[in-house]
């Protein structure tokens, strides 16, 4: 790597008369340019100051709850899952469109996701980070979190391994700890590149504590495409698996509108449907805002839109035969749980639900709106306010009217409830503004490989 | 990295006489198996094994062509490159469905005429009013589990995956005449509504054809699975009409072991696919041990039937995902080969498994069971040689078919794809 200087992006190597050489360059020289530029823009600072306020009230809240008792929170007996649970889905979900970006769009031979894998993935790790505190702090007494682990101990207890919610720990954790790797790993050649730029010696030790010392030689090259490839491999049954073993959970159970064998793939479809969606509300205001509109273009957006189309519908034709079964089954309590859900005392949530999992994303079918970048923020902003309810939905109006009517209950989130998930926001948001400033946002030799330039023949561009 | 090519100077790509040698051998020799395995066959229950054996069968050949319609679509869809050599091959096999259609006539035609004993619903509306109601699990979907409404469903199902094939068949053999890159957009922007009327139309032929020959039970996720078995069925079947079809001097040029190569990788994926879907129905089930649920599994796994289950485990899922995760096993032909044979016979023992054991049904000590309820020793593996022989006959007649449709090129020689898929590489 040479060392260059930290310049704007200009037009330098954009036109179509630049040689391979400048071509390349101008890619290192832009997305270095946005960990490089002296000061982000005001919409940055605007951002991060409001995700940190969000931040500081998830950091009350929590502290409000674990010292005073999760009664804070609008629990009850029939709700004992309600909304932390909802939260902790949600995030979950968030969390899968960076595995499927980097690991199974490697696989298929994408190469558009270049572009967006390496934004993505940060998403997810931080997405997970969000989803693991709130079943720890819905235990009510995460300093025993520890017993989650199994370890040989005097008191000569275990976890239940029998319990889908064990599986949940070791799928998540298994799930997080790949993905940061896949995630650092991938980051080595571009943090080298970061090294060789930075003008400040506090910077270079990071940077070069960070690139392991990478040199860039045919050597350091052939492992790193081997080991990419390879936990892009073991990536890639983490997919179905984390999100399959979130929906076990529920289905395991004997619920009537928990209990369903489609909610496996069901729940993958929609964690990578929510995924593309917040993958596509941060990066379509990010891309502006940092100037990299030529390099996360116009048909990345559209590809992500038309993932989150086909998810979408595959999600809205899961909703039509969980339907369908509960009538073809002639149980009533299935039944009785579906009709219940559409026009029971949470139909509005049901009727969000629908609208903005289903009927919205319909737009993507029309490739004007697809490609008006204010529509696409805007429909993935219900996407995900819909995959929030969908959550809430089958948690809470499965809950609110269990096969014991004395028990029937109507879910009301308190202030802290509503805190703690605001506040979720903020530990996300205050995390992807950081990493878009300081760490290589898009994986440079990555773009390099797939443009045009690295291709002597005219026609390999993939 | 991939290059585009043309057509080699000497490449065989019409079909010629091979789809008429097809249809001449095998629609007859299939026919005469089906009535041999008939004839000599167990008639007890109004010849209810070999009813059952006419419906794996069906559902064996259906699934193929039902993946290769998939397969199509996918293509489009997703604007594959390297899948273009063999598309025309799976659009052939896609183009049976109104055929197929006639076949399953064999087990729609004998219910409407009066024979009640493939579908224990049919049997069912078939008794006096007053005993019917005694079971209101069966009285609630009455209407929708009727002979006349299921038959019509059936021929919906038929149109719906004719018309789909046909159309798509139609236009890419326009391009073959005119090379006009407007049909490959049009067919690409068709792709996507044609996928969820495909998925739709399969979610329910799944429920129809499968799951409602045993009545009281229910899975949501029943047809997913269905439909992976199909894919797997699909990938094996094309890859080896393709080499058969090379062997003949066609296409030795154009399919090259690198498409075999990612037919296999699909084939795998499918094969993990298919193993995801069972085990979620099953893991649920087992788990949640609801009485009207495990029954499916209960007369699975502890009668006459655990070796089956065992088969299917280690036949359709274990043995074929650890051989087909080698690179090599997709790329030495002959070895491809014959995991591709033995992928399909355990789709089929995959179905069978499915289909037969709901065939246990009727009155007992006066007492009228449905399928999968009763004594556990009373369920049985029976006359599984007549079960094989329909299916090698049914198998032979579906060749014939396919062999019907193949006319003119075996590869769209004017998609602008082809050079990419000619040149295609895995790297």
């Amino acid at each position: 790597m040479t060392t260059a200087e930290a310049t704007e992006p200009g037009h330098a190597g954009h036109g179509d008369d630049a040689t391979p050489r400048e071509k390349f360059r101008s890619v290192t020289r832009d997305i270095a340019w946005v960990a490089e530029m002296p000061k982000p823009p005001k919409a940055w600072y605007v951002a991060l100051g409001f995700a940190l306020i969000l931040l500081a009230m998830f950091a009350v809240s929590i502290y409000h709850v674990i010292t005073t008792g999760i009664g804070e929170w609008g629990n009850n007996n029939a709700q004992g899952w309600a909304w932390p649970i909802t939260n902790f889905v949600f995030w979950v979900g968030i969390g899968h469109a960076g595995t499927l970006i980097s690991a199974v769009l490697y696989l298929f031979r994408q190469h558009w996701r270049t572009s967006i894998a390496r934004s993505s993935e940060a998403m997810t790790i931080f997405a997970v980070m969000c989803a693991g505190i709130f079943p720890i702090i819905h235990t009510g007494r995460p300093w025993f979190a520890w017993w989650m682990i199994p370890h040989p101990n005097d008191m000569q207890m275990w976890p239940q391994f029998r319990s889908p919610l064990m599986w949940d720990v070791f799928a998540i954790s298994t799930y997080a700890t790949t993905s940061v790797l896949f995630w650092f790993m991938g980051m080595v050649p571009d943090l080298a590149t970061f090294r060789d730029r930075s003008k400040s010696k506090v910077k270079q030790v990071i940077y070069g504590i960070l690139a392991l010392g990478w040199r860039g030689s045919a050597r350091q090259w052939h492992r790193y495409e081997r080991a990419y490839l390879i936990l892009a491999a073991l990536a890639t049954p983490l997919v179905l698996s984390v999100h399959s073993v979130v929906s076990f959970d529920f289905a395991t159970s004997q619920l009537a509108g928990w209990h369903t064998t489609i909610f496996p793939p069901y729940f993958v479809a929609g964690a990578i449907f929510s995924g593309f969606a917040m993958v596509m509300t941060l990066l379509v205001p990010a891309r502006s805002l940092f100037n990299l509109k030529h390099i996360i273009t116009d048909a990345h957006i559209e590809a992500m839109c038309k993932i989150t189309l086909a998810t979408g519908t595959m999600v809205g034709c899961a909703y039509s035969i969980e339907f369908f079964i509960a009538w073809y089954s002639g149980n009533e309590f299935e039944q009785f749980t579906f009709i219940n859900r559409a026009l029971g005392p949470y139909s509005w949530a049901y009727f969000i639900m629908v609208s903005c999992n289903l009927i919205f994303p319909q737009l993507f079918w029309i490739r004007k709106v697809r490609l008006n970048p204010y529509a696409v923020v805007g429909i993935c902003i219900l996407v995900n306010i819909g995959m929030w309810f969908e959550r809430f939905v089958i948690i809470v109006s499965s809950l609110s009217r269990s096969a014991l009517p004395s028990s029937w209950h109507y879910f009301v989130p308190t202030k802290w409830d509503i805190m703690t998930l605001a506040g979720s926001f903020g530990l996300f948001f205050t995390m992807f503004l950081l990493f878009f400033r300081y760490l290589p946002v898009i994986a440079m030799s990555e773009v390099k490989m797939v443009s045009p330039e690295a291709h002597a023949g005219p026609d390999d561009h993939h | 990295m991939s290059a585009t090519h043309t057509l080699h100077p000497d490449e065989k790509v019409k079909a010629g006489k091979i789809g008429g040698q097809m249809a001449k051998i095998g629609i007859p020799l299939g026919l005469v198996l089906i009535v041999v395995a008939y004839l000599l066959g167990p008639k007890d229950n109004g010849a209810r094994i070999f009813q059952y054996g006419y419906l794996t069968a069906w559902l064996f050949v259906w699934s193929i062509a039902v993946g290769c319609l998939f397969f199509v679509l996918i293509h489009h869809l997703s604007r594959a490159r390297w899948s273009t050599v063999v598309r025309r091959i799976a659009e052939n096999v896609a183009l049976t469905f109104p055929l197929l259609g006639l076949l399953g006539l064999g087990f729609i035609l004998p219910m409407l005429a009066g024979n009640h004993n493939l579908f224990y619903w049919d049997y069912f509306k078939a008794q006096p009013h007053e005993w019917q109601h005694l079971d209101h699990h069966m009285v609630g979907k009455g209407g929708w589990l009727d002979p006349n409404v299921f038959a019509i469903r059936y021929v919906i199902y038929m149109l719906i995956y004719s018309g789909l094939a046909w159309w798509f068949a139609k236009q890419s053999r326009a391009q073959d005449e005119s090379g006009d890159a407007k049909l490959s957009e049009r067919m690409r922007i068709a792709a996507g509504p044609g996928t969820l009327v495909f998925a739709l139309t399969t979610v329910f032929a799944g429920f129809d054809l499968g799951m409602s020959l045993s009545p009281k039970w229910y899975s949501t996720i029943y047809s997913v699975n269905i439909y992976g078995g199909a894919m797997i069925g699909a990938y094996a079947f094309l890859a080896i009409l393709t080499r058969s079809i090379q062997k003949t001097g066609r296409l030795t040029h154009s399919v090259t072991t690198e498409h075999y190569h990612d037919l296999g990788k699909l084939l795998f994926g499918f094969i993990f696919f298919w193993a995801y879907t069972a085990f979620s129905q099953f893991m649920l089930i087992w788990y949640a041990n609801i009485p009207e649920e495990i029954v499916f599994y209960k007369y699975r796994m502890f009668t006459d039937w655990t070796n089956w289950s065992i088969a299917v485990l280690l036949g359709q899922w274990l043995i074929p995902y650890v051989l087909l995760m080698s690179r090599w096993t997709k790329r030495v032909l002959p070895v491809f080969m014959i995991l591709a044979v033995w992928c399909l016979v355990f789709h089929w023992v995959d179905l069978y498994w499915n289909v037969m054991p709901n065939a246990t049904w009727g009155v007992t000590h006066g007492r009228v069971t449905g399928p999968l309820s009763g004594p556990l020793e009373t369920h049985h593996v029976q006359a599984v040689w007549q079960s094989i022989v329909i299916w090698l006959g049914m198998t032979a007649v579906f060749v014939g078919f396919v062999g019907t449709r193949m006319k003119g090129n075996l590869v769209p020689v004017k998609d602008p794809m082809l050079g990419p898929s000619l040149g295609f590489e895995n790297y």
